[in-house]
């Protein structure tokens, strides 16, 4: 399996605080890996480092073999890695279907010129929208097509995110707690469901989760993340057994 | 002999179809893409300006007549007798003066904004351009070579050679509402499309449509120079309607007498705005006709005040009661809806 991501020394500051210090990681296409840490381990800064929201202070980070820690989210995106959000940032004066409607790359009726001549686009819009029919029935969201994302609730906000990132056609998902407040047995469906679209996809998966117990199940890899600082890195149960990481995150 | 419902009615429509251009061209900018324009006056003003240099220089060319002093009696009177003898030279000078308002305005709506959309944070625009509109009319009114400074160019009305006053007025009348249905039928297709997702997407949530491949910076100058670009044609309308081109009519109230109108009739929806838009000429002329009948009949109040009270209390009542406008926003409507449907 090749290598899909690859971090070198990355660093963010926020003024005197380094929230990452020198990150060096490696994930291998195809693979599901979790990312865990403490709050304020650096984690979610990593990710809109990687994702181009925020820019790196220093080190380098390659993206299927090309350099990204210069390019704007826009490129990043183009490039297949997309990252979803801790909460769910969805379009909440746009319908469902709108907001599956929005990450498709390439639309031809974005462009102003093209858009109010409806002949132009029309056969794309079709095949996104048969795309986004698929999706919605399998993120059990079906008939809710006509809602406003706003009067959804909390576990389907999190479930149209997840198909808001899966409508990019993505190589990877950054997925930061993708079941953050959602029921325990949704928890585990999502994972679930994350890992079935994988297969389909052909997706790389790289999670934040605070749900160890749920995580554990489903990755192949962990990294550990303290003051922003990588702690430890391996297989969920050589984790489980670290000492380190026992007493600075699990709490001994 | 001028009836007064008919001088009325036509006044009424004229400045309806102006005012429709403007509010729909603001909703494209706020309603759909979030862009707070808070000086939608200066490309209006830029649209009347560049209407009267286009009239006062370039008619006479056009004519085939030497031109005289541009803001000279006689410079006027050459005007006005072009547009009564040469209705090719009249209507000519009238359209490229809309080609070139809108070239003109959008390129200007472009280039003010250029620092301003690099930056996150949409209320730096917001400023940027309400200065701008101010700066413009100083500038304008200060510097004479334009438009005459502070005294204002004359300019004939295009349809002058129709003869009859209220026959130039219904013509043109009928020039502005064409104008205005054009432009009603352009942005609901354009924003009815993959493109208007886009400008929602960019209004909900900046961050996560940046994080989705959208590049805003790109889309926020698109935007802005559609929407002044309008407002350059809603500007030379108005010039030619009002047949006199005059710096201080373009003061930042005339900004915010367009947001009431879109915050008024729904925000992001254009149906409703071309309500808000009517109702704001209502209240707009409705005043007008009034306190010039008081005045006839030796003034007891100050009517022109009264527009002010009520456009109050109708935004404060809407910000109670109605924060989406009298008409609520829909979905955007593409094909998409046919293919997916419940079940």
């Amino acid at each position: 399996m090749s290598e899909i991501l690859k971090l070198e020394g990355v660093v963010k500051c926020y003024e005197s605080l380094r929230a990452v210090d020198g990150v060096t990681l490696s994930i291998k296409e195809g693979t599901v890996t979790g990312l865990i840490g403490p709050n304020g381990s650096g984690k979610s800064t990593l990710f809109n480092v990687i994702s181009g929201l925020d820019r790196a202070d220093e080190g380098k980070i390659w993206f299927r073999g090309i350099r990204i820690d210069n390019l704007p989210p826009h490129k990043i995106f183009s490039l297949g890695l997309v990252k979803s959000f801790q909460d769910p940032r969805l379009f909440l004066g746009m319908t469902v279907l709108d907001n599956l409607l929005v990450p498709p790359k390439g639309q031809i009726g974005e462009n102003p010129l093209n858009a109010p001549i409806h002949s132009r686009w029309r056969a794309q819009e079709i095949s996104l929208a048969k795309k986004s029919s698929d999706l919605l029935s399998r993120l059990l969201l079906k008939g809710l097509h006509k809602t406003l994302s706003a009067e959804i609730s909390g576990g389907q906000m999190k479930l149209l995110e997840m198909g808001r990132t899966l409508m990019a056609d993505p190589k990877m998902l950054l997925l930061d707690e993708p079941t953050a407040g959602v029921a325990p047995k949704l928890a585990r469906d999502i994972f679930e469901r994350l890992l079935a679209l994988r297969e389909e996809f052909n997706l790389t998966l790289f999670i934040i989760e605070h749900r160890l117990e749920v995580l554990f199940d489903y990755v192949e890899y962990v990294y550990v993340m303290h003051r922003g600082k990588v702690l430890a890195e391996g297989k969920p149960e050589e984790i489980l057994e670290n000492k380190v990481v026992a007493e600075v995150y699990l709490g001994g | 002999m001028p009836d007064p419902i008919f001088s009325a009615a036509v006044s009424f429509l004229s400045y309806f179809g102006i005012f429709s251009i403007l509010s729909l061209s603001l909703n494209l900018e706020y309603g759909f893409g979030g862009q707070p324009n808070f000086g939608k006056v200066a490309f209006y003003a830029t649209g009347a300006f560049v209407a009267g240099v286009v009239a006062s220089r370039l008619m006479p060319l056009i004519a085939g007549i030497a031109p005289l002093d541009p803001f000279s009696p006689e410079g006027t009177m050459q005007r006005v007798a072009i547009t009564q003898s040469n209705p090719y030279a009249a209507l000519l000078t009238f359209l490229i003066a809309l080609l070139l308002a809108a070239l003109i305005s959008g390129a200007f709506g472009y280039l003010v904004s250029y620092p301003a959309i690099r930056i996150r944070e949409e209320w730096f625009l917001a400023m940027v351009l309400l200065v701008t509109g101010e700066i413009l009319r100083v500038v304008v009114r200060s510097y004479p070579p334009i438009v005459n400074g502070y005294n204002g160019v004359l300019i004939p009305n295009p349809f002058r050679w129709l003869g009859d006053a209220d026959q130039v007025s219904l013509a043109y009348m009928v020039l502005i509402l064409v104008i205005a249905l054009g432009v009603y039928i352009y942005i609901n297709k354009l924003v009815n499309s993959p493109f208007g997702r886009l400008l929602k997407s960019m209004r909900d949530d900046q961050i996560a449509a940046t994080s989705l491949g959208k590049d805003l910076v790109k889309v926020r100058g698109q935007v802005l120079i559609l929407g002044s670009a309008l407002a350059g044609l809603a500007g030379v309308l108005y010039a030619y309607y009002s047949g006199y081109v005059n710096p201080d009519d373009f003061i930042p109230i005339r900004t915010f007498d367009v947001w009431v109108m879109v915050v008024l009739g729904g925000i992001a929806n254009n149906r409703g705005v071309l309500l808000g838009a009517a109702i704001m000429t209502a209240i707009d002329r409705g005043t007008q006709i009034l306190a010039i009948q008081l005045q006839t009949f030796g003034g007891i109040a100050e009517l022109n005040y009264l527009r002010y009270i009520i456009v109050g209390i109708l935004m404060l009542a809407i910000l109670m009661f109605r924060q989406k406008g009298i008409l609520p926003e829909k979905p955007v409507k593409t094909p998409a809806y046919e293919v997916v449907k419940v079940e």
